[in-house]
């Protein structure tokens, strides 16, 4: 009834709300499907968050799976700047904790970013007090630090990853693909206070990288670092280098250099202390050169060990330069020419063989060229064509001036002689591995080439030998051991002319002659007051030798007492 | 419908409901706890992971061969000829190895202790050093 009498009432409330729906349902239609993934994407963020889930970077060990670096994990501190109340006594705290100026902290904390690092990686005691600060707007990260257990052992070598765990030089950087992993991601819930929750959306799981395993022995890279520590030390030396190989497989057990760093602290290092003299410095080597044409000589059968050289009593010229021996001699045998290091016995039995046979046998030795090893950096160095040799070339040439070569090359050079002729590949890794030990890539030692016969090399060997046993290298005789070598004392060229008083001394030697196990090369730069390689660089050679011998003999008794022992658990 | 139907279907869906919103919360409680306990775990693995490193870097080479060398001692590996080695007749050798295998396999044990005791009995027992 009251309906029948209000009809336009009616119409109009029934108008109205018929109007309120259909502007529901297009407000509805605006938010369900014309803005439905904006507004989805904003929920996203809000509900869900996505954690970076950061692999564990691979561990380099040594030959005998001892890690020479490692991961730790360190707390890096940020900050929500929007969040401190009081920025200036924040950041005077932190300075005084951290070490680092107040004004960079301020800075940092004044700028206009939702979020900002304050402080990375952060050593265990300054995360301590930091967390005892407590302040709104201050949080932790947890990351991975690398770590160096030796601290300088092998600097050169291994290098170091920087900040963001990132290689930046030596094996850390040239296998840096292999050692950084993959990131993983996880989608996780958020609960009202933004915080993730364990309920997982989707996730894909990190890849630990893969761990490296180098041919160095630690124990004889500790006796070859040391021995060097002492004589860089004791002669007041520029720079010094050593290389410790195993002549018959190519394998660098040891090789260190002087200055060195340590890599727990390398932004404070210099840059100097960071290159790795064995393969990125290149000099005149001086008389150890003299083994490429002493071999050339019996290789082509100009000469024999008993010819007899007359050395001109100390003085001899070749076209318009006169060339000196260190001491006068007479007439010496080709060998004693050798154990003496006459330069001009030297020159005369280059002068029989011909630059170009002198030029051959110094690039089948592998000078001029890369060896190949598995490192950054390498130098060729450099080796003259004949045609590019001067009229006084033939008097520098074959005793070591004219030339120049790394020390890498050098101890390629003189292991070929310890191993019977064959030129090995020098390399530094091993093998590369997962986490689970299965072997991705596998090293081999690897032969480039026959540079002398066997018969040759063996020539050689007795004559390095008498070298060291009668010659100038006695200060590499090593007590029950038959050693060989050969010393070479270069001078440094300055300002286009050969110094008087700047020097390179050098020894190179292989040991036991029987059987090499372990071939050296030795590089002091500018000694002084005594300069001689002979005095300088061989007593080194016979201390990391005997030592790294007496250390493989334990070594080899140990594993015997191992096998036996698992042969009685067997039976 | 029944007025009385429909307040069944109402509690029965009310129930269905709330048990709904229990199980979540407990879902989301759990992922609580699981989110600490994974905390822990991971500091404690944090913890190993030190301990593990301070080992390495205190048996490495650089570290043991510096503490035994700092003061320029005359210590050095030793050689070949400086290391004695005894060969024990073989007689005696074998019943040294019989009679440590049997004290091994048979250890002595009080029955008096052994009844009346809960526990096993520690016991040291002799090992062959090579």
């Amino acid at each position: 009834m009251f309906i029948k009498k209000t009809p336009n009432r009616l119409r109009a409330v029934i108008s109205f709300l018929l109007l309120a729906l259909f502007f529901f349902s297009i407000k509805l239609i605006l938010i369900q499907i014309f803005r439905s993934d904006h507004l989805r994407k904003i929920a996203q963020k809000q509900h869900n968050l996505l954690l970076e889930l950061e692999p564990e970077r691979g561990i380099i060990y040594d030959r005998h799976m001892r890690p020479l670096s490692t991961n730790l994990p360190a707390q890096s501190l940020y900050a929500v700047p929007s969040k401190i109340k009081n920025k200036n006594d924040l950041a005077e705290k932190l300075a005084r904790i951290t070490g680092q100026s107040k004004d960079s902290f301020l800075d940092r904390l004044n700028r206009k970013k939702a979020f900002i690092w304050l402080a990375r990686k952060l050593p265990g005691r300054q995360y301590e007090e930091i967390k005892k600060i407590n302040s709104d707007g201050l949080g932790f990260r947890r990351e991975t630090k690398r770590y160096y257990p030796n601290a300088q052992l092998a600097s050169q070598i291994i290098g170091f990853a920087g900040l963001d765990n990132i290689g930046l030089e030596g094996i850390e950087l040239s296998f840096d693909k292999y050692l950084k992993g993959k990131l993983g991601w996880c989608l996780l819930l958020r609960d009202a206070k933004q915080r993730g929750i364990m309920l997982e959306e989707e996730f894909v799981p990190s890849q630990d990288g893969n761990d490296i395993v180098l041919t160095i022995d630690e124990t004889i890279q500790f006796i070859a670092e040391r021995a060097l520590d002492e004589t860089f030390k004791k002669h007041n030396a520029r720079g010094a280098t050593i290389v410790v190989i195993n002549p018959k497989t190519g394998e660098i057990l040891a090789l260190a250099n002087r200055p060195t760093f340590d890599l727990n602290n390398f932004d404070n290092s210099i840059a100097e202390s960071h290159r790795n003299r064995a393969i990125c410095d290149f000099y005149e080597p001086g008389s150890v050169f003299k083994i490429v044409t002493a071999s050339a000589a019996l290789e082509e059968n100009k000469v024999q060990e008993t010819d007899k050289f007359f050395c001109e009593n100390g003085s001899y010229k070749v076209a318009n330069h006169i060339l000196h021996d260190y001491r006068p001699h007479g007439t010496l045998t080709f060998k004693e020419v050798m154990m003496q290091s006459s330069n001009i016995g030297v020159t005369k039995v280059a002068q029989i063989l011909g630059p170009e046979l002198v030029y051959k046998y110094a690039k089948l030795f592998g000078f001029g060229s890369l060896t190949g090893i598995d490192l950054p950096g390498e130098v060729q160095g450099q080796n003259k064509p004949p045609e590019k040799w001067s009229k006084t070339s033939i008097g520098a040439v074959p005793i070591g001036q004219e030339v120049c070569v790394t020390a890498i090359q050098l101890v390629t050079a003189i292991s070929a002689i310890a191993n019977d002729g064959v030129l090995m590949r020098p390399f530094v890794i091993k093998r590369i591995q997962d986490k689970k030990g299965e072997i991705i890539k596998e090293f081999h030692p690897q032969e480039i080439r026959r540079v002398i016969t066997e018969k040759t090399a063996a020539r050689m060997k007795d004559i390095l030998a008498a070298v060291v046993a009668e010659g100038t290298g006695r200060g590499g005789q090593i007590p029950g051991y038959r050693a060989a070598g050969k010393t070479g004392t270069a001078q440094k060229v300055e300002n286009g002319v050969y110094s008087h008083s700047k020097f390179t001394a050098t020894f190179m030697g292989f040991v036991p002659v029987e059987d090499p196990k372990l071939a050296i090369v030795v590089s002091v730069d500018e000694p002084h007051p005594a300069y001689l390689g002979g005095t300088v660089s061989a007593p080194v050679f016979k201390r990391v030798a005997e030592d790294s011998l007496k250390y493989l003999k334990s070594l080899e008794e140990m594993e015997l007492v191992d096998l036996n022992e698992n042969k009685r658990a067997a039976r | 419908m029944r007025l009385s139907r429909f307040f069944v279907i109402l509690i029965l869906v009310t129930m269905i409901s709330l048990l709904y919103v229990q199980m979540q919360v407990a879902i989301f409680q759990s992922a609580y706890a699981a989110s600490d306990k994974e905390s822990q775990v991971r500091d404690l693995l944090d913890t190993k992971t030190v301990l593990v490193y301070n080992i390495n870097r205190l048996e490495s080479a650089q570290n043991i061969g510096n503490k035994v060398l700092c003061s320029k001692t005359d210590l050095q590996f030793t050689a070949e000829d400086q290391i004695a080695s005894l060969k024990l007749p073989a007689q005696l050798a074998k019943s040294w190895r019989v009679n440590s295998s049997v004290r091994q396999s048979h250890p002595r044990y009080n029955l008096f202790a052994y009844l009346f005791n809960l526990g096993s009995q520690a016991e040291a027992t002799e090992r062959i050093r090579k």
